[in-house]
């Protein structure tokens, strides 16, 4: 069973993703999102990713 | 990049307000690009996720106000193939490599490709790119 950090993916994207809970908290609001592509596929910035897409 | 609204995955395409303000801030914060985070195969959406789809992805609680769900790997191979098809190989290709799928995976997956292109041209293509990968004469619908 894959642990949550190995899902999430590396440190940038864990960070990140816990960045935008905070901002998202502030402003009250409550999400729920779906990565759609293959790992991180929708996370631009990163050297795997890149900026494709799907 | 969906969005979850009750038991199904909509469109994130344009961000909400209130993500869209998150995103840009989080990236000036962490020195990242304006669109590290973007809707990215929002299309996907118009002709269908592969059935069960959310029930395979997995869910991760990054915070009260944001939850996040990850696809799954049988989904990712679909994904991948369809891309691989669709643009021609390239690091799509190697992406599904190393995702290692079994003739039955790539089978379904293909199956469900036929419905987002169910054109002559695309289905010579995946035939082609089936059998890069060792499947060959199989009913893909």
């Amino acid at each position: 069973m894959e642990s949550d950090s190995e899902i999430v993916g590396g440190r940038w994207e864990a960070q990140a993703l816990a960045g935008l809970s905070q901002q998202l908290g502030k402003s009250g609001a409550r999400l729920e999102l779906v990565v759609i592509g293959g790992a991180a596929l929708d996370l631009a910035g990163s050297p795997r990713s890149g900026n494709e897409g799907r | 990049m969906g969005l979850v609204s009750g038991s199904e995955v909509t469109s994130s395409k344009p961000f909400p307000d209130e993500l869209a303000r998150a995103v840009s801030q989080v990236a000036l914060d962490l020195n990242l690009p304006e669109d590290w985070l973007n809707p990215g195969p929002t299309d996907l959406l118009d002709f269908g996720l592969p059935e069960g789809f959310l029930n395979r992805a997995h869910r991760v609680e990054i915070g009260p106000p944001l939850t996040v769900y990850f696809c799954d790997r049988f989904d990712q191979v679909h994904f991948k193939l369809y891309a691989m098809v669709d643009n021609g190989g390239g690091r799509h290709a190697e992406d599904l490599r190393a995702l290692d799928p079994t003739p039955e995976e790539l089978v379904a997956a293909a199956r469900w490709t036929t419905t987002h292109d169910p054109s002559e041209g695309f289905r010579g293509q995946l035939v082609l790119a089936l059998a890069e990968f060792g499947v060959r004469d199989v009913d893909i619908g």
